[in-house]
């Protein structure tokens, strides 16, 4: 079990670059602290002993949907709230491969 | 001047049908409202005038033309800026969703509709439902008709207002951890949270899909009964809708009081940290449930104690992983990435999400990721378990639960932003039944000695809607709490 | 020889043979102009819940038993995160800790057994094309059906891992569960590979290889992989575990990402999805539906129809074949002909004209009534195939085939007599040969006459004919 943690600089910036987030050197103290704050009142479930993980809420299963392929949305609607697009497709800035 | 006009959806459906009232009167008296008051409380983000007097026009030519009305005819429901309508825009109060159009309607939007409800507008709301104030909405706060200095309560701040203003008899909200039930409580209304899985969630702008429950707003049970029974059942675009249950309306007088009726008072839920008024409310409470029949016994569900740590930590790993979508790609706020795809995408995301919405996807991303979320998504997950053996329990020696839906009355704006943690417990009395998928009522319970309402909530088995809104119908018959009105 | 031994594992992406998508209505045939194959639910738009398709799952299992896998009673969709343009929602919904099916294996062969780990379902993503103005987005390909199958460590060597591919791709095929088609991305292919010392039992560093588009394409990166690393290793270096790209117009690999790069994906249980739960009926029902296997085919038309082994493996190639094989020869059909007549005339007819066996203009019955036409002597060799060619246009029984084209056998001295004094005018030195007493010549003198009265001549009455004519008794 891990201790409740410290958020050292490298462990935000690494959270952050997974969710996509910038976060500008002004507001990392203040992210941090409240993140931390939030931790060590959760670290009380790190000494929680719990029975087995059973099931979670969860839905019954219900019958799955028949394989039968309907008419797909026009282009014009599937484009309609894109930020750029080129001929039928979305556009975005070059993926560049690592 | 809508002194004389029915105020119920029941009462203003069965008018309408009757031809005593027209839907266009009705939606012109309710458009009327909104324009005086909107200025001052701001629920709404849009009103949809000219769509609403649409559709209230074609339910008066239906009627003048014999087509059988349906069971909302000409009732004014307001909407959540959090569910979507085709053709309009739907923003979940985030600067990210800013224009954005759905092609296609949230189903219950579409169950309403077709029961002959006029959606009159979206409602302002904590940004991707994650707020108890309405403060983090992209659109500004909303304020509480019971004192303008003062927070709604949220999410679903902007539709409790609707309810408590006047706007309309009924209000669409989404409840995840309390966001019907507390702003409900502390604007004066009555709200229900259906059990999970309950009213599908297709068109529900996701924040955190276990616990994400559509809900209602109104003035009365009837009225929640009377939505429950369109809203709900199993639908074919939520696979984890239904099962189908019996309506609800139908047996809402089988009880005449409370006799016979086992209600549990779990201490975690009523203890220490209630605000004096609170407790002082939920005392009465017990009394007049009492003095119907209702048996009061003490129980308890030790797993509450950790219930909002499990909340957040469950709530923000899945509201990381529905708000990944927000890339800038395919919809949704673009800022530029001077030609690159990561800077794009995290450039967007920081300036289309907001402050309380990032530090929880970065609270979320932390308790799923790699490494940590053993130590805190796993065992949320296992005591959320526990919780819901406590509660089984619980309902195998009562039949309802009780306790004050917020351990507090409203509170002034801007007072909760310094101290998340505080903020967080403020949802304690909400967050067990949303964990464990049952459902939960809110009913207006007496008021402050300053005058701000109260609410109480009960919560009930799984699929006992029903029993849930038989008693809340009672109270409501032989108490007033749920008629008295901040405005005149 | 190598002082090591190569510790090769796949993971296999198969794309399910179904009409829609895996969650979504939307069609799963990832053709067309970008973004004409989408529904709401493959762009990720805000409120969308995923709709699992009965089919795929239904695939999903009959792959999972036809490799010999066991399904499991409760399975779970899971979210794995990763943000790229390609995946709309920023996570593809897969299985991870409780997928499909778990075991199972793949006997190649040269009767080695790779073991299988797991089978899960997962949906694929869309497809990105990099140009001038930028990276372009169709979301097509986004959200159609996939199962992942993952080897064990079991292969040891490239051709093996292409005998995996070769039999997995056979065995889906047969059972309908997929086309695999490499080319159009319907089987896709990742492997991983390892070098250990002869006589150790700790496997290598491995290094994982992407961008594998044919099975040739495979067996070629493994082997250059399998090059690269005894090199290194040779020459004292450490392997180092990381991600290679195999580019094969350059015939070689390249580092894509080393292993302390690796992503997080934040494995997360679907909460808009329900758990699989599959119970012991719908197994069995599955089982029941998944029919013959081709092994067992294989071996019980060896048993019993005493055919080659090339032979054997077309029948078997595909179940329709073989059902085809099996009708004609129910229906009094000499095996071995009638394979001859697929082989050398129906799988022919039916590719070049873009059928298929259910579309055949000429059934199993009719090729039948058109061999027994050819034992019985009615039919030459030559005029069958003329009759043949004609059925595949007109829907006639072959004897009326016949008829109608005027091919009816004959054995009529007076009708053959020109044809074989034609034939000795056109072939004198043939003519003069037999009469030299080289019998070997007759054949190039009966073709001609077969040649020209189209096949109706019966042979042994030319022969007759001919030698009469050549060489006057004397
Ligand atoms: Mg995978
Ligand atoms: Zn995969």
């Amino acid at each position: 079990m891990p201790n409740p943690p410290s958020l050292d600089r490298a462990l935000m910036q690494h959270l952050a670059e997974l969710a996509r987030l910038h976060i500008s050197p002004e507001r990392m103290p203040i992210l941090r602290q409240r993140l931390e704050r939030i931790l060590a009142g959760f670290s009380a479930l790190q000494g929680v002993i719990t029975a087995a993980s059973t099931p979670i809420a969860e839905a019954s299963p219900r019958p799955l949907r028949e394989d039968r392929a309907s008419e797909p949305l026009p282009v014009a609607t599937v484009l309609a709230n894109a930020p750029e697009s080129a001929g039928s497709s979305f556009l975005v800035p070059r993926v560049i491969d690592a | 001047m809508t002194s004389a006009a029915p105020t119920t959806a029941a009462a203003i459906a069965r008018a309408v049908a009757a031809g005593t009232t027209s839907a266009a009167e009705v939606l012109a008296a309710s458009l009327h409202r909104i324009a005086a008051l909107e200025p001052t409380l701001h629920a709404f983000v849009e009103v949809w005038a000219d769509r609403a007097q649409a559709a209230a026009g074609r339910i008066d030519r239906d009627r003048a033309a014999g087509v059988p009305l349906g069971p909302l005819a000409g009732v004014p429901i307001a909407v959540k800026d959090n569910l979507v309508l085709a053709g309009e825009q739907a923003s979940a109060g985030s600067r990210m969703l800013a224009g954005y159009r759905s092609p296609f309607t949230a189903t219950v939007l579409e169950r309403l509709e077709a029961a002959g409800a006029v959606l009159v507008g979206r409602t302002n709301m904590d940004e991707f439902g994650m707020g108890s104030t309405t403060e983090t909405s992209a659109h500004g706060p909303t304020r509480n008709p019971f004192g303008n200095n003062l927070v709604p309560g949220g999410s679903s701040g902007g539709s409790a207002v609707a309810v408590a203003a006047d706007y309309c008899p009924l209000a669409i909200g989404s409840d995840t951890g309390g966001s019907v039930r507390q702003p409900a409580a502390l604007c004066g209304v009555s709200g229900l949270k259906p059990g999970w899985g309950r009213v599908s969630r297709s068109g529900l702008i996701a924040y955190a899909s276990s616990l994400d429950c559509i809900g209602a707003m109104a003035r009365s049970v009837e009225d929640l009964a009377l939505w429950l029974d369109l809203a709900a059942g199993p639908d074919a675009a939520d696979p984890t809708s239904g099962p189908a249950a019996p309506p609800v309306s139908a047996s809402l007088t089988t009880r005449g009081d409370l006799r016979g009726l086992r209600i549990g008072v779990p201490w975690e839920l009523n203890g220490p940290g209630l605000d004096d008024d609170v407790a002082r409310c939920k005392d009465e409470a017990l009394a007049t449930a009492a003095s119907l029949g209702a048996e009061i016994v003490d129980c308890s569900l030790p797993a509450v104690a950790h219930a909002v740590a499990t909340y957040y930590l469950i709530a923000t790993a899945e509201a990381a992983s529905n708000l990944a979508r927000y890339d800038g790609v395919r919809y949704g706020l673009r800022r530029d990435g001077l030609g690159r795809l990561d800077v794009m995408t995290t450039r967007s995301r920081s300036a289309g999400f907001g402050d309380e919405v990032q530090l929880r996807i970065l609270l979320g991303t932390f308790a799923s990721s790699h490494g940590w979320s053993e130590g805190f998504h796993d065992r949320a997950r296992a005591l959320r378990a526990q919780l819901r053996a406590d509660f089984a329990q619980a309902f195998a020696r009562c039949d309802l639960l009780l306790s004050p839906t917020s351990p507090v009355p409203a509170f002034p704006l801007g007072s909760s932003n310094d101290d998340p943690l505080t903020m967080y417990l403020c949802d304690a009395l909400t967050v067990p039944a949303s964990l464990a998928g049952l459902p939960a009522l809110s009913l207006p319970f007496g008021a402050t000695t300053d005058g701000r309402p109260v609410g109480m909530q009960f919560t009930a088995a799984a699929q006992r809607e029903d029993l849930l809104l038989q008693v809340g119908h009672v109270l409501q018959r032989h108490t007033d709490h749920h008629l008295r009105r901040a405005l005149p | 020889m190598s002082r090591f031994v190569t510790v090769i594992g796949l993971e296999v992406h198969v794309q399910l043979a179904t009409a829609s998508k895996l969650f979504s209505p939307a069609p799963a045939a990832a053709l067309g102009d970008p973004n004409t194959r989408v529904h709401a639910i493959d762009l990720g738009l805000p409120g969308v819940l995923p709709r699992p398709n009965q089919k795929a799952i239904e695939l999903a299992m009959r792959a999972s038993l036809a490799l010999g896998a066991v399904v499991q009673p409760l399975s779970r969709f899971a979210r794995e995160h990763y943000f790229y343009p390609d995946l709309p929602k920023g996570y593809q919904i897969s299985q991870f800790d409780q997928p499909l099916a778990l075991g199972g294996s793949i006997t190649l062969p040269d009767g080695h057994r790779c073991r299988l780990h797991r089978l899960h379902v997962e949906e694929d993503a869309g497809k990105l094309t990099h140009t001038d103005i930028g990276t372009l987005v169709d979301l097509n390909r986004a959200g159609v059906p996939l199962v992942e199958i993952v080897s064990e460590p079991d292969l040891r060597s490239p051709a093996q891992a292409h005998a995996f591919l070769s039999e997995l791709r056979h065995v889906l095929r047969f059972t309908g569960v997929s086309d695999c088609d490499m080319e159009l991305g319907s089987l896709r292919c990742d492997a991983n590979i390892s070098l250990m010392p002869v006589g150790s039992e700790t496997f290598g560093t491995k290094v994982e290889l992407k961008n594998l588009n044919s099975l040739k394409m495979v067996q070629r990166a493994l082997e250059y992989e399998e090059r690269r690393q005894t090199a290194v290793l040779a020459a004292g270096g450490r392997v180092a575990a990381e991600t290679r790209g195999w580019h094969d117009e350059l015939g070689e690999s390249r580092s894509q990402r080393s292993k302390e790069q690796a992503p997080d994906y934040r494995y997360l249980p679907d909460p808009d999805l329900p758990p699989l739960v599959i119970d012991e009926a719908s197994i069995a029902e599955a089982q029941a539906a998944l029919g013959e296997l081709p092994a067992a085919r294989s071996e019980r038309y060896r048993a019993a129809f005493g055919l080659s082994e090339v032979d054997v493996r077309v029948l078997c190639s595909e179940r329709a074949i073989g059902d085809w094989f099996e009708q004609a020869v129910a229906v009094g059909g000499e095996p071995k002909a009638v394979c001859n007549w697929i082989v050398a005339d129906v799988l022919p007819a039916m590719h070049e004209r873009n059928l298929d066996l259910a579309t055949f203009p000429i059934s199993p019955l009719r090729l039948a009534s058109l061999l027994r036409l050819c034992d019985a002597g009615a039919v030459t060799l030559v005029a069958a195939k003329k009759v043949f060619r004609h059925l595949l246009e007109h829907d006639l029984e072959p004897a009326g085939a016949l008829r109608a084209l005027g091919l009816d056998r004959t054995t009529d001295p007076a009708v053959l007599q020109p044809f074989v004094l034609a034939a000795i005018a056109a072939l004198p030195e043939a003519a003069a040969a037999v009469r030299a007493g080289k019998d070997k010549a007759l054949d190039a003198l009966k073709g001609h006459v077969m040649r020209a009265s189209t096949g109706r001549a019966d042979p042994a009455v030319v022969e007759t004919l001919l030698r009469a004519a050549i060489a006057p008794p004397s």
